[in-house]
């Protein structure tokens, strides 16, 4: 299995690809560390948290890219003891990373637009509460009573979330029109 | 950073692996706790673990006190929809449930240093996904100090980067102008260079022989 995993990661990452991916990563975390001490607002972390995702699978176009990152993502928050969710704070991470990836697969130019960029955004940072979701449901609460409680509880990271998406675009076409990321 | 306690508590002495164990147990077991004196003996035990783990009450208000507010919520929700006969009971005991639910990773997280935690990751992870994974970790102090240093010589040629200036909307664009750009760019350079020093002391062909 791990052989396999790894032989899946060599086919579809360079090493330099690999490192950059794992480096968004790290920005979520540095960025959510640094900025949750100046600002007090719920959910603001997730603008850093988006805007580094759809940066990683916009530069990368590579099948998981986004996935790859949470995973490395929801790892180095657990490492350095981050969140409230204890060893499943690699599952949120993870969700929203195949959220984007699965949003690439129907449609590969949706983070070359705003409005795709936003929408996808919009869904990622509302998936973050899909643990929470999991947890009242086998909890058994009312289906409505959780849905409504997800609502509330996602909808500042939405408009956060969403906030960050929008500075992706711009951002990737001056990488590209520098050089810097292959076209 | 970090949430972790330094400690000689009979938790702290535990593997990673037998708390991780531990943590799943204890939060499968809040599932299936729906009875008053359930859901009490498991407050108990979870109670019973925490401060075995020698911990403060001052760190159980922090990892509890987003949990309260989700449980006030929930209270609240099943208030308004079953009033308070019908509502108040199904509300606190799903409430107690999710706190219940979280508790032992904070535990976990409390008690167990990064360094074990890697450890133990080490022995699960492929070698190219601990590879990135612990290059990342490795960079976090690089990245936060280029972070600091850009930031600061950015204020000086008068960007607003003053973390007062961070609340106004009106000077989100200088973050992405003058500090995450430059920072991005660094990380681009800086991922070439470790991806070369990594391939020149084998990495790739150490892979391909196994």
């Amino acid at each position: 299995m791990r052989r396999k995993i790894n032989r899946i990661i060599k086919k579809n990452l360079t090493l330099s690809e690999g490192l950059w991916l794992g480096f968004c990563a790290t920005f979520m975390i540095v960025t959510k560390a640094i900025f949750r001490l100046h600002l007090h607002l719920t959910g603001h972390a997730m603008f850093f948290t988006i805007f580094f995702f759809l940066l990683g699978k916009g530069t990368v176009k590579k099948k998981w890219g986004a996935t790859f990152i949470g995973l490395i993502a929801g790892i180095l928050a657990l490492l350095l003891g981050m969140g409230k969710d204890g060893p499943l704070v690699i599952v949120k991470y993870v969700v929203s990373g195949l959220v984007i990836d699965a949003a690439c697969i129907l449609y590969p130019r949706v983070l070359e637009s705003y409005v795709g960029c936003a929408l996808v955004a919009a869904v990622a940072s509302t998936s973050k509460v899909l643990t929470l979701v999991i947890v009242e449901m086998l909890a058994g609460m009312d289906g409505a009573l959780i849905m409504q409680h997800a609502a509330i509880a996602s909808v500042m990271n939405m408009i956060f979330g969403i906030l960050g998406s929008l500075a992706v675009p711009s951002i990737i076409r001056r990488l590209k029109a520098n050089g810097l990321i292959s076209q | 950073m970090g949430k972790f306690r330094a400690g000689n508590s009979p938790v702290h002495r535990l593997s990673a692996g037998w708390k991780m164990f531990l943590t799943v147990l204890l939060s499968a077991a809040a599932f299936s706790a729906r009875r008053p004196l359930l859901l009490v003996a498991l407050f108990l035990i979870n109670g019973g673990y925490y401060f075995l783990a020698k911990l403060r009450l001052k760190d159980l208000w922090r990892d509890i006190r987003l949990f309260l507010l989700q449980t006030i919520i929930v209270v609240a929700l099943y208030l308004i929809k079953d009033g308070v006969a019908d509502g108040l009971w199904p509300g606190i005991r799903t409430g107690l449930q999710v706190l219940l639910f979280f508790l032992p990773g904070a535990v976990f997280l409390r008690t167990t240093q990064a360094s074990q935690i890697m450890r133990s990751l080490e022995k699960i992870m492929p070698r190219n996904m601990a590879f990135f994974t612990f290059t990342s970790f490795r960079f976090i102090p690089f990245f936060a100090r280029e972070m600091r240093e850009i930031a600061m010589a950015q204020r000086l040629r008068g960007a607003r980067l003053e973390p007062r200036n961070l609340v106004n909307p009106k000077n989100w664009p200088d973050i992405f102008h003058c500090l995450i750009i430059p920072l991005i760019i660094r990380a681009l350079k800086t991922a070439q260079e470790a991806a070369l020093s990594a391939e020149a002391r084998g990495f790739e062909a150490a892979e391909t022989k196994g």
